[in-house]
């Protein structure tokens, strides 16, 4: 039986740890309260989770600095956390920006697409922290499910319908295969948590077979969460059938969520078998499938919804290479690098998207961009900027992305003279050049050929500042870039091994 | 040309159109039973493939590691075909 001093001392931990998760815990009361909104005021729902979003962020802001764990080491409190939280909640908040006018388009204005943004974006953050296999599941989970009625969100709309039933029958299918990954992981170390699974695989577990079986059905199940070849196929159906906004969501978000599980789970989790050989060739073919198979396929693609899907996917490619470097030779920096850039070039290019939409016109084909810099040259030179950073070119936020991750890679070729790092950041280049046809294309429509109607872009409030905001980080990231590195070396310093 | 938005709510109409129609009710009923066994399906064959293959060359792990992995992706790519078919 408990005594009172127990149960005193229980609860006194609980509160203490409380206090450390209260950038999640003020989120969750906003989005529940995103769910009363009257019906007559649901335009002004959109400011209220804006409001949700401000104060988890300065809450997160409050509990910076504290190292440790919480909740019996379920979860893990450091910079690379937090980064990733800043990361999650600048992506919903651009992308609620762009909700407001587009989803008053969409006549689906509702509490609801809020609260389940607000949801999925707490699901993101715990993903972050969470250093223990039943933590990270719950929390994917919280995500993906939020992600699955988002993506069908328009009811009236046979190409989101359809593809949300895709994206949820391949994801629950991907989801068991994680399962039984972190299954197999707890039947050879006997804990979920990823610091006593280390130990286990140090004694002497990773050398047993069903290890093989664990590490490839980890890797089926995180490589669909970010798209990697060959569990791809969902993204470009999912992407093109969401409304533009969650594919927007979608795009960064969750991508940027199933990374730190990947690094955490790899990196932490598994200790002298991150840096075996057999699987970092392993990962080393699926990221060349996944950048090579994604540009090639981005340059047959007419609807720019899908070309970014692919595009997407590609930058998973380039993801992963800074996994296969390691966190030695600054490969975590890097990624994190990369999708904090990355995160705003492309919630920047789906804005521009957003723009076009107008009702009757989906504006979700690389034609609808024709002769727009004629109709506004402003916009057509922010959406350039856009996709030049997507390709990777100077003076972009993408170059800076892209050279992070090829210099952790040729660093990690002088530590370990593995001839294949060297290959890798070769084949990687030469997918950025390939990749520059299919950016073109958007270039070119907008520029080079004359416009078909005079549909003008919708403007608004809240896409005039998720454009100013991601075009100045875009553009300005190389002038200024000290904030954003030394952060990103935080994050990859404060990483648990 | 720009793309016109697919105005109504067709899939309403579908879904009414379907129940009112029990044998393509049921033929979809069929395929997506098959989903199931058609993922492990794919799973069991390549690590089937992978074993041997590893066993005769003497290629270990490396034939069961991406025959297992091109099982999964057989597996999830039979299944994004069911559902598009069906």
């Amino acid at each position: 039986m408990v005594d009172i001093a127990d149960k005193t001392a229980l609860l006194g931990d609980l509160i203490q740890n409380s206090a450390l998760i209260k950038p999640e815990i003020m989120l969750i009361i906003w989005a529940s309260f995103c769910l009363l909104v009257p019906k007559d005021t649901r335009r002004w729902v959109s400011i209220f989770a804006l409001t949700g979003l401000a104060i988890s962020g300065f809450s997160l802001y409050w509990t910076y600095g504290y190292q440790g764990s919480a909740f019996g080491g379920m979860l893990q409190l450091d910079a690379f956390g937090a980064f990733f939280k800043i990361l999650f909640l600048t992506n919903a908040a651009v992308c609620i920006f762009m909700s407001r006018k587009y989803m008053d388009i969409e006549e689906e204005q509702s509490g609801e697409y809020y609260c389940l943004i607000l949801f999925a974006t707490v699901g993101m953050m715990f993903m972050a922290a969470a250093v223990d296999l039943i933590t990270i599941f719950i929390s994917l989970e919280l995500m993906a499910i939020c992600e699955f009625i988002l993506v069908g969100y328009l009811r009236g709309n046979r190409r989101s319908n359809e593809a949300a039933m895709k994206f949820f029958l391949l994801g629950a299918f991907s989801t068991g295969l994680l399962l039984y990954g972190m299954s197999l992981l707890y039947g050879l170390s006997g804990s979920t948590s990823l610091e006593v699974i280390a130990k286990a695989m140090e004694a002497g577990a990773a050398k047993n077979p069903l290890m093989l079986v664990a590490m490839i059905t980890l890797i089926a199940g995180l490589g669909f969460k970010i798209a990697a070849v060959p569990f791809h196929m969902w993204c470009p159906d999912a992407y093109e059938g969401a409304p533009t906004s969650i594919t927007a969501f979608i795009s960064v978000g969750p991508k940027a969520a199933a990374f730190a599980v990947l690094f955490r789970i790899f990196l932490s989790g598994l200790g002298p078998v991150a840096t075996d050989p057999t699987y970092l060739r392993l990962l080393s073919v699926l990221a060349v499938l996944t950048m090579t198979w994604a540009n090639l396929a981005a340059l047959t693609q007419t609807n720019i919804k899908r070309l970014l899907a692919y595009s997407t996917i590609s930058h998973a490619g380039y993801l992963l290479l800074g996994l296969i470097a390691g966190k030695d030779n600054g490969g975590v920096t890097a990624v994190a690098i990369y999708l904090f850039l990355y995160a705003f070039m492309n919630l920047g290019a789906f804005t521009i998207i957003v723009m076009v939409r107008r009702k009757g016109l989906v504006g979700d084909t690389i034609d609808d961009l024709k002769g727009l810099v004629t109709k506004n040259p402003g916009a057509a030179i922010m959406m350039t900027v856009f996709v030049a950073s997507l390709a990777g070119l100077p003076p972009t936020a993408g170059f800076l992305a892209k050279y992070a991750i090829f210099s952790a890679l040729i660093e990690a070729y002088f530590k370990t003279h593995y001839t294949y790092l060297v290959i890798l950041a070769v084949i990687g280049v030469i997918n950025s050049v390939v990749a520059f046809y299919y950016y073109w294309l958007i270039v070119r429509a907008m520029f080079l050929i004359e416009p078909t109607d005079d549909v003008k872009l919708t403007f608004s409030p809240g896409v005039v500042t998720a454009l100013t905001v991601t075009f100045a980080v875009t553009l300005g990231i190389l002038l200024y870039p000290e904030p954003l590195l030394n952060f990103a070396r935080a994050a990859s310093n404060s990483f648990l091994r | 040309m720009a793309t016109r938005v697919n105005e109504g709510h067709a899939p309403v109409c579908d879904t009414i159109s379907r129940m009112t129609d029990k044998k393509s009710d049921i033929k979809a009923l069929a395929d997506l039973m098959v989903i199931g066994i058609m993922f492990v399906a794919g799973i069991a064959i390549g690590l089937g493939i992978g074993h041997f293959v590893d066993r005769w060359f003497g290629t270990g792990p490396w034939g069961t590691l991406v025959f297992i992995l091109m099982g999964i992706a057989a597996g999830f790519i039979n299944l994004f075909r069911t559902i598009s078919k069906t």
